[in-house]
């Protein structure tokens, strides 16, 4: 398969002085690589009608890590987070290096870029995420390890200003309220999200069909009575109210998390594995209705989405496999990252991770990530 | 193929770039060709880039020395012709070369050929891609459509990566081996021996080793895990191909024009599960693997069951989508109407397996079952099948394609021997009627391959079952109703609530009833007056129209559906021919019907079938001129298979008469609408007269039936307006069967209408003795004349002498109407007629 890699390599150009010291940090193999690159080059530019380069990289599973991995490819493969890592301050100390989560990943980007192989080894950086608690040979969520993993990058990013640009890459601001039935008072509050955690199910247990529908179900403000009656400060008594969001900001890299996974009670986790489909352009205009908006959104023009990445899990709850679809921002091309192995594939594989209720192992989405579409 | 092969069968662009590729000397191309089969087998990835801590390029090493060899092998197979001298020198040269080149760096030569093989790999998708591409539009072949072609190309694909897979498992399993002896024999000796740096240094290599052996594990397994997902968008895919043929043959059980063929479903099934079951075995082999060397974290551990589960899963899925049922229930007759069975009379049904695996050793046997899971309904029935209700798959019967399951001659018997049918039950007991009963057929069959043990079913689409045949055309419109309406095939419930049909759902299936029945469905203006007369002006393709209005008969008036598949019975057994050559105009309503003939020449007609016939029935209308001038439409009271059956149609048309009492009797019928001429568009459906042979002695004088209709003088036409009154309806009043034409012991001839004159007998000898026989009558035009003429010659011989004297009307009716009496005494009068017989002469004054 020759496709190229495009987005990677542009950010390279931009940050050669980084580059440079970078490779002083890189293993020692690095002599006998350049001697297969440059009989490679060679060869290359002899035949001059292929790309060698095999382009996209997979990563070795280093026992249960395809979770990882299927993040990792997520994030490498966006242009827009590859270009903050790009810039951060490389820690001077050894230990302080072997620590650093975002730190690591720039190091395994490199590597990942430069190497011949079809996959390389991410040894430095589960070592180091593994000094922060996140083990090996432990089945992770991918979601959970997601804001694990998010948060872990961000607190170690020193530069403030460019923690700053990660978050606003990545945070949903909402507006929480809770209006008293009573009195009509209303409790504001401003947060923020990582990930939309979508529901399967309605509020009256009904599958939801599409996608938007979740979204539609998801902003649904919810009345809230008997046992989940809040206290109203104006009332100074538990009484029904409203509970809703307002979305107020959206970022460029949206994730939004399927529930598909649910505890029951004394029972195992369940996997819900019916379809839900969900399209490769997403209009937030279309789907929110007025009220679902914060009055000061801004750049609500902007809330038009193109699908990104699709994080999607096979086998059961407690048993299972991650794989990432990416479609690469350069090439508008799907790739199918399944740990050590990557190839090209169409929407028609994307597709079939919508789910089916008759397959219990088969690949259903789990993470869907969103990009702002371009303004051209 | 070999991709060494494949390449060679590119287009010239292509092998211009294959060329360019081996142009500098990195490997030559005879080394590539002579041991091609070789190159391609061998894992030149791994041996370029062994891991860090393996022994330097020993794999490498290997390779680079089994190519020497195999080239000097090569070489040795030469002759010693003059060709060969050449061959034999360059590859002498080459093998010299490649030596000196790389016997220092095998792992580059190793680097080298996997670039070129992968080189040629992307040369080779492009150019068939390419030729593909070109390939496509003057391809004769129905076009394939998107979904068909990725099909294609995703079973190739898909082939291509278990071969390789298979390939690595093998090279995999080299390499434990090799492994496993070593470690073996290191614990041998460590065991025995004090640590040393040698020892050391062993321990390390082995370590290496099994590093690079869990490296390929979790390759291969990744490798797995990407072909089954790819494998499950193929499966996707199928399974909708799968869903439309399922759809194709539904609408094709209820009359519409499909393709039902199966072989290219079961291409595809079969390769999917070609792939998958090797894959299959390729686990297998992991497992074995597995058993034979495991450590800690060995990925074989963690991931093999979850691969082998979701395979079989996905395995699973495919087989019971692959059991269908080809051929849907259907008795022998009536035939062209499946899925209608009748209690006693022998049906056959085929099921069929998609996958059609070579090398099966298990006996695969088919049960048939009638409703596995009968609905929970006061009154349904129940049926026992037939003689057998097993049988085994066939997968090498010459006469059939596929591996099929053919029940023939098998049918059903109502359980409750000597019951007298639910008819006698009422409504009361049963809530569903016969007819609006379903049934499924279930087939059932116990898998096995390879280890692999299913239970797969199909069923049929739900059948109706009678005990009588007066039933079949009401079931019929049931099995209509199912399949154009329902959404789930296996709902016998439906007609507990059948929903309604729109317009638009609707007039494709009837128009299917007319095509599948004779080739020519309705067209645009037919289906018009059938919505007319269905929903009234008003009619649109989403006016609905409900089951019982379609189908449910309620005496004395009759539904739609027994009117139309009246019409339908009438069309195939009697007017075939006419309505597949489109003469037929048939549903048109009477205002549609003046509005058309009106703006037309006079005598124009055409064929319409009768709105207010319980058996169908049909009817010309032709324009006339009538009072002031203003252009009239008739009809004549339609024809049913109770004529048709005695008379084509053709010969009416053509035979026709109109007895006037103010004109001659003349055929009104003579330019079929638009505009024509009767004999022009009829001409070669008459029934072939016999010339008669005038030297032969014949016995009797051939004869025909013709068609009459009168007109009293005093019963004027009715009013246009008043003209769809009932009994009127259909135009003229009684005109009777009448007959014509000497020939027989004696002629029948029917006065008009109530007068019931009932046929004369001529004696034998007198008609015989007319010996003009048919020839007479069809030198009158019209044919009619000839009865004219009979009563013309009670009058007086000398009459008719000249023609022109007897084709005075008022005169030959007042003869007629003389009736008996003239003819008693004509028959009495034997000398006569034997004037006549002079034949020649008779004929030549008949003729002018």
């Amino acid at each position: 398969m020759g496709q190229g890699f495009g987005c990677p390599e542009k950010s390279r150009k931009s940050e050669p002085a980084l580059n440079q010291s970078m490779r002083k940090a890189e293993d020692g193999e690095e002599g006998r690589e350049e001697a297969v690159e440059r009989g490679d080059k060679k060869l290359r530019a002899l035949c001059g009608v292929a790309d060698l380069n095999n382009g996209a990289i997979g990563l070795y599973n280093m026992g249960l890590s395809c979770c990882l991995n299927s993040l990792l490819q997520v994030f490498f493969m966006n242009t827009h987070f590859t270009v903050i890592l790009r810039r951060i301050k490389v820690p001077t100390v050894d230990t302080e290096q072997k620590k650093s989560v975002p730190y690591q990943m720039l190091l395994l980007l490199e590597q990942m870029q430069r190497s011949k192989q079809r996959a390389v080894y991410p040894h430095q950086l589960v070592r180091c995420l593994t000094l922060h608690n996140l083990k090996l040979f432990v089945q992770y969520d991918a979601a959970q390890l997601f804001l694990s993993l998010w948060n872990l990058i961000k607190s170690q990013i020193t530069d403030g200003q460019l923690a700053d640009r990660l978050t606003t890459l990545y945070t949903i601001r909402v507006q929480e309220y809770l209006v008293c039935q009573k009195c009509s008072f209303e409790t504001k509050r401003d947060s923020n999200m990582l990930t939309l955690p979508l529901p399967m199910f309605n509020s009256c247990s009904q599958r939801l069909k599409t996608l938007e529908d979740s979204l539609c179900c998801f902003f649904q403000p919810e009345l809230l009575t008997d046992n989940n009656m809040c206290l109203c400060e104006h009332c100074e008594r538990k009484t029904p109210c409203l509970q809703g969001m307002r979305l107020a900001c959206l970022p460029h890299t949206l994730t939004l998390h399927l529930k598909r996974f649910y505890y029951r009670k004394s029972s195992w986790t369940q996997k819900i594995s019916y379809c839900l489909p969900f399209p490769q352009s997403l209009d937030f205009n279309q789907i929110l209705t007025q009220e679902q908006c914060h009055p000061d959104a801004k750049e609500k023009a902007d809330w038009q989405y193109d699908l990104f990445g699709v994080v999607a899990h096979s086998g059961l709850a407690s048993f299972g496999h991650y794989c990432a679809y990416i479609r690469s921002l350069t090439e508008g091309k799907w790739y199918c990252f399944n740990d050590s192995s990557v190839c090209q594939v169409l929407w028609d594989d994307v597709k079939c991770t919508y789910g089916n209720s008759h397959t219990h192992w088969g690949e259903t989405a789990y993470l869907l990530v969103y990009m702002r579409k371009n303004p051209q | 193929m070999a991709q060494w092969q494949e390449i060679q069968q590119l287009e010239k662009a292509y092998l211009e770039q294959v060329h360019r590729l081996y142009s500098e000397d990195h490997l030559p191309m005879e080394v590539r060709q002579y041991l091609a089969p070789w190159l391609e087998d061998q894992n030149w990835n791994r041996a370029a880039e062994p891991p860090a801590a393996e022994p330097r390029s020993s794999q490498a090493h290997m390779l680079f020395h089994t190519l020497l060899a195999l080239l000097d092998d090569q070489y040795s197979r030469f002759g010693a012709s003059e060709n060969d001298f050449v061959l034999k020198h360059n590859l002498r040269k080459s093998k010299l070369n490649l030596q000196a080149r790389y016997q220092e760096c095998p792992e580059q030569l190793a680097n080298v050929i996997a670039n070129l093989l992968r080189e040629e790999k992307a040369i080779l998708s492009r150019g068939l891609a390419a030729q593909q591409a070109t390939a496509q539009p003057p391809a004769s072949a129905p076009m394939e459509t998107d979904r068909q072609q990725k099909i294609g190309r995703r079973l190739g694909e898909a082939k291509a990566a278990v071969q390789e897979l298979d390939r690595e498992v093998r090279h995999l399993e080299e390499l434990q081996d090799t492994f496993d002896f070593r470690y073996k024999l290191h614990r041998m000796v460590a065991n025995d021996a004090p640590p040393s740096p040698e020892l050391a240094r062993q321990t390390e290599q082995l370590q290496a080793m099994l590093n690079n052996l869990d490296r390929s594990r979790k390759d291969i397994l990744a490798r797995v895990q990407e072909l089954l997902g790819r494998c499950e968008t193929l499966r996707d895919f199928l399974l909708e191909e799968l869903a439309e043929w399922k759809d194709r043959q539904r609408r094709a059980c209820i009359g519409a024009a499909c393709d039902t063929s199966l072989s290219c479903l079961e291409t595809w099934f079969t390769g999917a599960a070609e792939v998958l079951f090797q894959l299959w075995r390729l686990l297998r082999a992991l497992g074995d693997q597995h058993v034979k060397l495991t450590y800690l974290h060995d990925p074989l551990a963690a991931q093999r069951p979850l691969l082998e589960s979701r395979l079989q899963e996905q395995l699973s899925c495919l087989l019971r989508s692959a059991f269908v049922v080809e051929i849907q229930p259907i008795m022998p007759f009536p035939n062209r109407r499946p899925l209608v069975l009748k209690t006693g009379s022998k049906f056959s049904v085929r099921a069929r397996l998609l996958v059609k695996l070579q090398d099966r050793s298990h006996r695969l046997e088919v049960k048939i079952i009638l409703d596995q899971h009968p609905p929970d309904v006061k009154g349904f029935r129940k049926f026992n099948i037939l003689t057998s209700t097993s049988k085994t798959l066939v997968q090498d019967d010459p006469q059939m394609e596929g591996l099929v399951c053919d029940f023939r001659h098998i049918s059903l018997k109502d359980q409750r021997a000597g019951a007298s049918g639910k008819g006698s039950k009422g409504a009361s007991e049963g809530l569903l009627a016969v007819t609006e009963e379903l049934h499924l057929i279930t087939f059932t069959l116990d898998y096995k391959y390879q280890e692999l043990v299913l239970e797969l079913q199909t069923s049929t689409l739900p059948v109706v079952i009678i005990s009588s045949n007066n039933q079949f055309s009401s079931a019929w419109a049931s099995v209509l109703w199912f399949n154009m309406l329902s959404p789930d095939p296996k709902n016998l419930l439906f007609f507990s609530a059948p929903p309604a049909a729109s317009w638009a759902q609707l007039a494709e299936v009837l128009s299917w009833q007319f095509s599948a029945a004779t080739g020519r469905g309705l067209d645009k203006e037919q289906l018009h007056m059938l919505a007319e007369k269905l929903f009234g002006p008003e009619a649109t393709p989403a006016s609905t129209l409900t089951w019982a209005k379609f189908a449910k008969d309620n005496p004395p008036t009759f539904s739609f559906w027994t009117w139309l598949d009246g019409i339908l019975n009438l069309i195939r057994d009697h007017l075939a021919q006419l309505w597949k050559d489109g003469h037929i105009m048939g549903f048109v309503s009477r205002k549609r019907e003046r509005q058309l003939l009106k703006r037309k020449q006079m005598g124009t007609f055409l064929l319409r079938f009768s709105q207010t016939s319980r058996e169908g029935g049909i009817t010309c209308s032709w324009v006339e001129p009538g009072e002031k001038g203003q252009p009239k439409v008739r009809s004549v009271e339609p024809y049913t298979k109770v004529e048709l059956t005695s008379l084509p149609l053709p010969d009416i048309i053509h035979d026709y008469q109109l007895v006037a009492a103010e004109n001659i009797p003349e055929n009104p019928l003579k330019f079929l609408y638009p505009s024509t001429p009767r004999d022009e568009a009829f001409g070669k459906y008459y029934t072939e007269r016999r010339e008669v042979d005038l030297l032969e002695q014949r016995k009797y004088l051939n004869r025909r039936l013709i068609r009459v209709s009168s007109r009293q003088p005093h019963e004027p036409w009715l009013p246009e307006n008043m003209v769809a009154a009932p009994p009127a309806a259909e135009g003229l009043a009684a005109n009777h069967l009448e007959a014509l034409e000497p020939g027989a012991s004696h002629v029948e001839a029917l006065e008009p209408g109530a007068c019931g004159l009932e046929a004369l007998g001529l004696g034998v000898y007198e008609l015989e003795s007319l010996e003009a026989g048919a020839n007479y009558l069809e030198a009158l035009e019209p044919g009619a004349y000839g009865l004219e003429a009979l009563g013309l010659g009670a009058y007086g011989l000398e009459v008719l002498e000249p023609r022109r004297c007897w084709s005075r009307g008022p005169v030959s009716r007042r003869c007629c109407s003389r009736g008996p009496v003239s003819w008693s005494r004509w028959s009495r009068g034997p000398d006569s007629w034997s004037r006549w017989s002079r034949g020649p002469v008779l004929k030549r004054c008949w003729r002018h």
